[in-house]
């Protein structure tokens, strides 16, 4: 974890809670670093875990998958990052959030929404929630422009057609006046990627952007997002459970499971020698196009349906490798070191692979995938 | 399956010339017509005994109207479906429903395919109830034989869905489709709703289900992964009609319609490695309306092949008809030689 | 096989109809409004069956030596000009009012639920057909119909009921309807249709016992209402009639005596106002028991 000075530069790292932003060593501090984020839905009788202590760092230019199945607590740490949860009490956030050395979950609401709207930006699954149903579209984008950008009017319009055309909405001008819901799904969730962009976003959170759309469209919008990022050089988190969409874009990936990151790693690296048994099973149930295989290997049982006080590993009853220690102890995330020779993508060359698993599947027994390298 | 308009083949589901329509009419006593929405538009398909055919295609191509239209949830405008030599479109209630014992169904949505107020044990034994098959005792033992078929417990019987997650759901809803020895299952987007574990689950018990009863599948799905690891052949739709018919292995390495070709080229594969290497298609627009298809090729608009071959007009001006051009293969292009380029780099490797 | 993925039922955890009940009541019971509505909906109806044991005096014998006597000890509600104990009126009263009530609501869900089931089981014409012809009951102001109806056959409780229960069914054709055209669409109304289960069937077994939540929830909040109506008619002179004790009649017979013996129309009309509150707050909370039920 510690190579040549210059290297550091863009580094991503995932390091111990402990060495937060900027401390001791002066590396240069990730954009955006998530330290042991626990979540907690008050309920009735008494509070419900959705997180329960999360660590993660994403860079500017980086782009980080959150991958995990429902329930896995990966929205859940997107709002959190955001903080778009009510300030009523309801939900408790613990641990720390660091983005460009601010704590966002201690910073005053009004910092906080000037950083949300200029800073971070969120696109969520159903663009929908994000539009206003009685609202032409062009004001929608302008309007964000002439509070947070100070534009004038025509100014505020100019600007919007000039995005909606970026984001590839077609007949921009007539576009600005139509309501969200003459356009497709697909359009609608350019407009509302167009939106985020307005302000020229530091970090894009994309929860489940595709999930929605048609397989072409699904394309259409993820090659969007992805030009964009490597345009403007804004970090992004992609959430989302297909594995498939986190392989094609994205630099590093983060797996979550009950409301931990169980595995860390740059993507080809997960991808080639996966080392925790969730995501070897993750990657077993998953059938793929580009070749025939003969079974699927699922993993046995479900997820459990609510997230537990971190008592062990809650993958464990699942689990076919699992240890006497895994029902006692909970497993914290460990370097696995660097497996993947020559970096794909610009990936900082420091970039670790972290498991948390008392009994990592050892790398030569995960060809359940095939390498590249093998099939060539 | 070359020769569409062939007698009886032996096919064990027989659809020709199918047509679904939507019309919206407004009115009381005098009706208005409003719309007319071609969801299909003739169709032709067989599937044989013992196969799993696969119905392909973005939202709106009508291979959910398909579905429903064999199981007589939608009446079709003209065309036929034989199921085993017998004409079902036009059948009279009662022969209709002496057929539809052998051609059961299985819904995308596991949280509405039960009846919230019936026990598992009742949902199950109900199509027996309603076919008069044995006494209340044979059929509670039917009930847990069944359950035990699709992996749940016996006595989950005795319990209301909703204290079942959505993969044991879908396992009752198979459970309840299979009571009656069905020959034809229908499954619409069986797997969607769930997440990829209890996917691959329920993927391998469909496996297993069709191998031990030896059931016919007609799959529907928007997930081409799901299709490849299934289906032994594949039908792709398009805006109501048929682009592409292949054998799975075939369709998948040697698509021969352009819009097959960048349905492949769009999908994303869990694997870094090929994803790196992959020339994308993307195709540009969206699906135009169902109630305005274009004359001609109706894919002609987003066709990229089109756009590379100069625009020729003959695409433009008339709809190329399902034509074999391989053993086993239909292709609906006047161009479909040109799209067997492949540029989509789906690295077909056979294991 | 992954048989690993299901675990044996936990018993505890089985629903019986029972159980269902329990919990409902459970639910209705912790949220202190709608405990006050069953616990005074429990008494409404207790004294409605135990009236003639429950009532200290005779609820229809003249007593003029004791005419319009204040509430006091003999008479908590004190007496009426003919000297009759308005207590033992009001709760002899009780039973005609919610007896009259659940005719009127009776009638409405004999005829209403099967016009809705129908009309958005069958659709189409079936269906424009039906719901003209409730959409014209409901144009009819249900007050005027029954003053036609009661003037036509003569005033009497089972006129009224009779009346005011011919006007109410739409609301409950409406509703079910909806529930209809919610319900027919779900997976599981056509997986019953693929299996050829016939018309009966699946409107009955399917749709009806899945709609039946709101059907529960809206008759409980209407009866006070059809309590209310009820006694409107009967203080019009239209319902019940003297001397038999009923609340809208005796408000009727008080209104010359409310400047000088307020007791008279004043405990009648106390009674009807809490009747009504507690069959509405009984209504609220059976919607958020039930309601909270459906989503789990």
């Amino acid at each position: 974890m510690s190579e040549s000075g210059l290297e550091r530069t863009t580094e991503t790292r995932l390091l111990p809670a402990s060495n937060h932003p900027g401390a001791g060593d002066g590396l240069l501090s990730p954009l955006l670093s998530v330290e042991r984020l626990e979540v907690q839905f008050r309920a009735k009788h008494g509070a419900v875990r959705a997180v329960n202590g999360v660590t993660f760092q994403v860079s500017s230019g980086e782009m980080l998958g959150l991958v995990g199945e429902s329930g896995s607590g990966k929205s859940v740490t997107s709002l959190a990052i955001m903080r778009l949860f009510p300030r009523d009490g309801s939900v408790i956030s613990m641990g720390r959030v660091w983005f460009d050395g601010q704590d966002i979950l201690s910073i005053p609401e009004p910092a906080m929404r000037r950083l949300r709207g200029r800073d971070m930006a969120i696109v969520f699954q159903n663009p929908m929630t994000s539009l206003n149903p009685t609202m032409r579209v062009g004001l929608q984008i302008a309007e964000i422009l002439m509070v947070h950008e100070g534009l004038g009017r025509r100014q505020a319009f100019e600007r919007s057609e000039a995005l909606l055309q970026m984001v590839g909405v077609p007949a921009v001008h007539e576009s600005l006046a139509k309501y969200a819901h003459e356009f497709s799904g697909g359009m609608q969730q350019r407009i509302t990627i167009a939106m985020a962009l307005a302000l020229q976003p530091r970090l894009l959170i994309a929860d489940e952007p595709t999930t929605a759309l048609d397989v072409t469209i699904q394309a259409q919008v993820l090659d969007l997002i992805r030009e964009r990022a490597a345009e403007t050089g804004m970090a992004v988190v992609l959430i989302t459970h297909n594995l498939g969409v986190a392989a094609g874009l994205t630099q590093r990936i983060a797996v979550m499971y009950a409301g931990l990151l169980v595995e860390v790693g740059e993507t080809r690296s997960i991808f080639a020698s996966p080392r925790h048994p969730y995501t070897v099973g993750l990657l077993g149930s998953l059938p793929r196009a580009d070749y025939h295989r003969v079974k699927l290997t699922p993993i046995p049982g479900m997820p459990p349906v609510q997230v537990e006080e971190p008592k062990g590993c809650p993958f464990a009853p699942r689990c076919a490798r699992q240890i006497s220690v895994c029902s006692t102890e909970t497993p914290a995330l460990r370097s696995m070191g660097r497996q993947v020779a020559k970096p794909s993508r610009a990936v900082p060359n420091t970039c670790s692979h972290l498991v948390a698993c008392h009994n990592p599947v050892p790398t030569e027994e995960t060809p359940l995938m095939p390498l590249g390298s093998r099939r060539d | 399956m070359s020769g569409i308009q062939s007698e009886p083949s032996g096919a064990l589901l027989a659809v020709r010339n199918l047509v679904v329509q939507f019309s919206s009419t407004r009115g009381f006593l005098v009706r208005r017509h409003v719309s007319t929405v071609r969801a299909v538009d003739d169709i032709s398909f067989e599937l044989q005994q013992g196969e799993i055919i696969c119905l392909v295609g973005e939202s709106g191509c009508g291979k959910t109207t398909t579905g429903r239209a064999i199981v007589a949830l939608e009446r079709p405008v003209s065309g036929s479906i034989v199921f085993k030599g017998l004409e079902l479109v036009g059948l009279g209630a009662r022969q209709s429903h002496r057929v539809t014992r052998h051609i059961q169904m299985v819904f995308q949505d596991p949280y509405s395919s039960l009846n919230p107020r019936m026990t598992v044990g009742a949902s199950v034994a109900e199509p027996l109830v309603i076919h008069r098959v044995g006494s209340p005792e044979d059929r509670r033992q039917r009930v847990g034989e069944l359950l035990d078929a699709v992996g749940l417990h016996p006595e989950s019987s005795a319990q209301l869905p909703h204290q079942f997650s959505g993969g044991q759901r879908q396992r009752i809803a198979l459970a309840r489709a299979l009571a009656l020895n069905p020959e034809l299952l229908i499954l619409d987007e069986p797997t969607s709703a769930l997440d990829v574990s209890i996917q691959a689950q329920i993927l391998n018990l469909l496996a297993d289900l069709r191998e031990k009863y030896s059931l016919t599948y007609l799959f529907i799905s928007h997930d081409l992964a799901i299709v490849r690891w299934l289906g032994d052949r594949v039908v792709v739709m398009y805006l109501g009609r048929i682009m592409e018919v292949a054998p799975s292995d075939d369709l998948f390495q040697t698509p021969l319609h352009p819009y097959t070709v960048a349905l492949l080229s769009a999908l994303p594969v869990p694997d870094p490695t090929v994803e790196d290497q992959r020339k994308r298609i993307v195709l540009e627009g969206e699906v135009p309306s169902a109630a305005n298809i274009p004359v001609g090729c109706r894919f002609a608009g987003r066709c990229w092949l089109w756009r590379e071959l100069g625009s020729p007009e003959q695409c433009q001006e008339m709809e190329p008809e399902l034509s074999c051009v391989a053993k086993d293969h239909l292709v609906a292009c006047h161009y479909s030689g040109e799209a067997a380029v492949r540029p989509f780099g789906l690295d077909p490797s056979v294991d | 096989m992954d048989l690993t993925s299901v675990r044996p039922p936990d018993l505890a955890m089985i629903d019986t109809p029972y159980r269902r009940l329990a919990s409902t009541l459970g639910g209705l019971i912790r949220n202190p409004l709608s405990a006050i509505g069953l616990s005074l909906v429990v008494l409404f109806v207790v004294i409605a069956v135990f009236a003639p044991q429950v009532a200290p005096q005779d609820p229809i014998a003249l007593d003029p030596v004791h005419r319009l006597l204040p509430p006091g000890i003999h008479h908590l509600f004190g007496t009426d000009e003919n000297g009759r104990d308005i207590l033992s009126r009001v709760i002899v009263g009780t039973r005609l009012s919610l007896l009259g009530a659940a005719g009127i609501l009776m009638i409405g869900v004999v005829i209403g639920v099967p016009i809705g089931l129908l009309a958005g089981y069958a659709g189409k014409w079936i269906d424009e057909i039906l719901m003209r012809v409730t959409d014209i009951f409901l144009s009819f102001p249900s007050l005027v119909f029954a003053i036609a109806v009661a003037a036509t056959l003569g005033p009497s409780i089972r006129n009224a009921v009779i009346a005011t229960g011919v006007v109410w069914w739409p609301w409950y054709a409406r509703l079910i309807r909806g529930e209809v055209l919610k319900l027919k669409h779900q997976s599981f109304v056509e997986g019953a249709k693929i299996l050829g289960a016939g018309s009966l069937r699946i409107m009955f077994l399917h749709i009806l016992r899945n709609s039946l939540t709101p059907l529960i929830v809206q008759v409980s909040l209407d009866f006070g209402y059809a309590v209310l109506t009820l006694a409107s008619l009967s203080f019009l002179g239209l319902g019940a009639q003297p001397p038999t004790p009923e609340w809208g009649e005796m408000i009727s017979a008080g209104q010359s005596y409310y400047l000088t013996q307020w007791w008279y129309v004043t405990f009648p009309g106390l009674t009807i106002l809490v009747a009504v509150m507690a069959f509405n707050l009984l209504g609220d909370g059976l919607r958020e028991v039930l309601s909270l039920g459906r989503a789990r």
